[in-house]
């Protein structure tokens, strides 16, 4: 019987960890600056001061690594909130967005965009602050209108979710036909998704909140592989379901909200990786769980350094990349084990 | 010697909205037996099993599983004694029959961390027991209906249960897999010595492999004893409000059922009176 093992676990992780470490090192090298190796040697070695230093360490550690960081955080959230969607709504179409708190991050944004707000708490931006507290506040509404009789219902919880971000949608469509053009573009642009200009101080907020969030999931996932049996099953293994799924969902909701406030809406790594993660490693959340997010990081990573190199100094949009890259991957996937796969 | 009863369920009231669907329930499961319960669609049968393994909480009356009140009792607590077998389960994901059998040890494990040697040993013998070993490795939606139901026997086996509730655990199957569920039910009653409660559509099979039955009709018990006790002509026709013939099962001696068509035995009624 092939079963879950520590080793395994291990093995697996440390893998990852690994390519994605080599992922941020090579990644980092890459773009417009010709920035190689062999500098870093120097640039750790020489003492700061030297203008030819001064340009290729900026551009390296405050411009580009940031980036990666963001990059790493944000495609980890999105992948395992995937993961943990799916498994709650037991449901292989769910994504970290289908629950309405992408739309109302992106609500928040577009108002602070819209009234030019240049408020700052701390040394933190207003866009972001504005969506995530869109975010947050449509994973409420949606949270208290899904409790009937105190429990959570989940088809209930599913309809909501959906209708709440069709009609946070609707008003961004109307928001966006009546905004002057120069403020359109902004929209457009943060609705497109992007990583670009983040400084460190928004990089470690947001790592904060994701991170805390994964290590809370990963602590359930064995919780999660009871969910996917259903109810009913689930609490006749011993699970105490109503906690099981308010964690689910509040943890899933909070390390989207803080993907999304920073990036905009980059589709696809919330339902790509969990899938092709399953098909390679399995079910088990466990394993799953972890290694989605890391494989989320590095997916996500490498995706953004195309964005930014492919047609440089033009940057495409990272959620373009994400889907031309991986859509066709994901239904070769799909032909290629269609005989054991759903 | 007197047992004390594994459940004593005492005057129990359930209802979803308006309609009571159990209504006023009194009785005692034996440990060690096997009890059927039967009874016509909507006449709470599975609403049973949910109570007894407390996924709902009865409005009125009380459950005591032995001699301990179910809600004074922790769900963990419940699923180390009862182990439930559902009547279909449907898995969106792809788990193999591996994990889905190891499962079964939630009630035993923390939150995170893994199975231990002896976890593995115990999912290993409820495969052993159910003849699922040999396809631990397989995924579960590959299996047939069969081949599925006798891996959440395991999973529900893994649980180390004292009790199994079974809802219609035959119910997609054919006959073939009917008598090979049955006869593992028996097996487990047997070796084991399992108490197991069964909620049966195929009144033959109850008959022929239950201890008692429980005989239900719009929530309330109709008749409760041996199956030559609840297998009658008399109960079965008004309950079910058709014609059925019970005679002896010339192997078992249980009683056995054959439905008669009201059609057909109008015009036997009729070429009775002709000639």
């Amino acid at each position: 019987m092939k079963v879950l093992t520590l080793k395994k676990w291990l093995i697996t992780i440390l893998l990852l960890v690994i390519i994605l470490i080599v992922t941020i090192i090579f990644c980092s090298f890459q773009g417009s600056a010709d920035i190689k190796l062999k500098d870093l040697l120097e640039i750790f070695s020489n003492s700061p001061g030297e203008t030819w230093w001064n340009a290729k360490a900026v551009i390296l550690l405050k411009v580009r690594l940031p980036r990666i960081l963001l990059a790493c955080m944000v495609g980890g959230a999105l992948a395992v909130s995937g993961v943990v969607l799916q498994a709650l709504l037991r449901n292989p179409l769910a994504d970290p967005y289908i629950l309405g708190v992408s739309s109302g991050s992106a609500l928040g944004a577009i108002i602070a965009i819209l009234l030019g707000l240049n408020i700052t708490i701390g040394s933190l931006p207003s866009i972001p602050l504005f969506a995530f507290a869109g975010g947050l506040l449509t994973i409420l509404f949606v949270y208290h209108i899904s409790k009937i009789h105190r429990k959570i219902s989940i088809q209930t919880m599913l309809l909501v979710g959906v209708v709440t971000g069709a009609i946070l949608a609707a008003i961004i469509m109307f928001i966006t036909s009546i905004a002057g053009p120069h403020k359109v573009q902004g929209i457009i642009f943060w609705l497109m998704g992007s990583l670009s200009s983040e400084e460190y101080p928004m990089v470690a907020i947001v790592s904060f909140y994701v991170i805390v969030g994964i290590l809370i999931l990963l602590y359930h996932a064995r919780s999660f592989n009871l969910l996917v049996l259903g109810e009913e099953s689930a609490t006749q293994l011993g699970l105490d379901v109503e906690r099981a799924k308010k964690i689910a969902f509040i943890g899933a909701s909070l390390i989207t909200g803080a993907a999304v406030s920073v990036s905009g809406l980059i589709g696809f790594v919330g339902i790509l990786i969990p899938h092709v993660m399953r098909m390679i490693i399995g079910s088990d959340h466990r394993l799953l769980l972890p290694a989605a997010g890391l494989c989320g990081s590095i997916y996500l990573i490498i995706a953004d350094t195309l964005a930014r190199t492919l047609m440089a100094p033009t940057e495409i949009p990272v959620g373009v990349i994400t889907a031309i890259c991986g859509g066709p991957f994901f239904i070769y996937l799909l032909r290629k084990k269609r005989t054991i796969f759903y | 010697m007197t047992l004390t009863p594994f459940f004593r369920v005492k005057d129990l009231r359930f209802r979803y909205d308006e309609n009571w669907v159990l209504d006023g329930l009194s009785f005692e499961v034996r440990e060690g037996e096997i009890l059927g319960i039967i009874g016509p669609n909507g006449s709470g049968k599975t609403t049973i099993l949910r109570v007894l393994s407390r996924v709902l909480i009865p409005q009125e009356g009380e459950v005591h599983l032995q001699g301990k009140n179910l809600l004074a009792l922790s769900q963990k607590e419940i699923a180390q004694i009862i182990g439930v077998v559902p009547q279909d389960t449907y898995f969106p994901f792809p788990f193999t029959v591996g994990e889905v059998v190891l499962m079964g040890r939630s009630p035993w494990l923390s939150n995170f961390g893994f199975e231990s040697e002896k976890d593995l040993q115990i999912a290993s013998q409820a495969m052993a027991l159910t003849n699922t070993f040999s396809f631990s490795n397989r995924l579960i939606f590959e299996l047939s209906g069969g081949e599925r139901q006798r891996a959440i026997i395991a999973r529900a086996l893994a649980q180390k249960p004292q009790v199994m509730l079974l809802d219609e655990p035959t119910a997609h199957l054919d006959i073939g897999y009917q008598i090979e569920i049955y006869d593992l039910i028996k097996k487990l009653n047997a070796e084991k010595g399992l108490t197991l409660i069964i909620v049966a559509h195929d009144l033959n099979l109850a008959s022929d492999y239950c201890d008692r039955l429980l005989l239900l009709d719009g929530g309330r018990i109709y008749k409760m004893g041996s199956p030559k006790e609840v297998i009658t002509e008399e109960n079965l026709s008004r309950i079910y409000q058709s014609k059925v013939l019970v005679e002896e099962n010339p192997v078992t001696g249980a009683p056995r059922v054959t439905l008669l068509s009201k059609l057909m035995s109008q015009s036997t009624e009729r070429s009775n009176r002709v000639s």
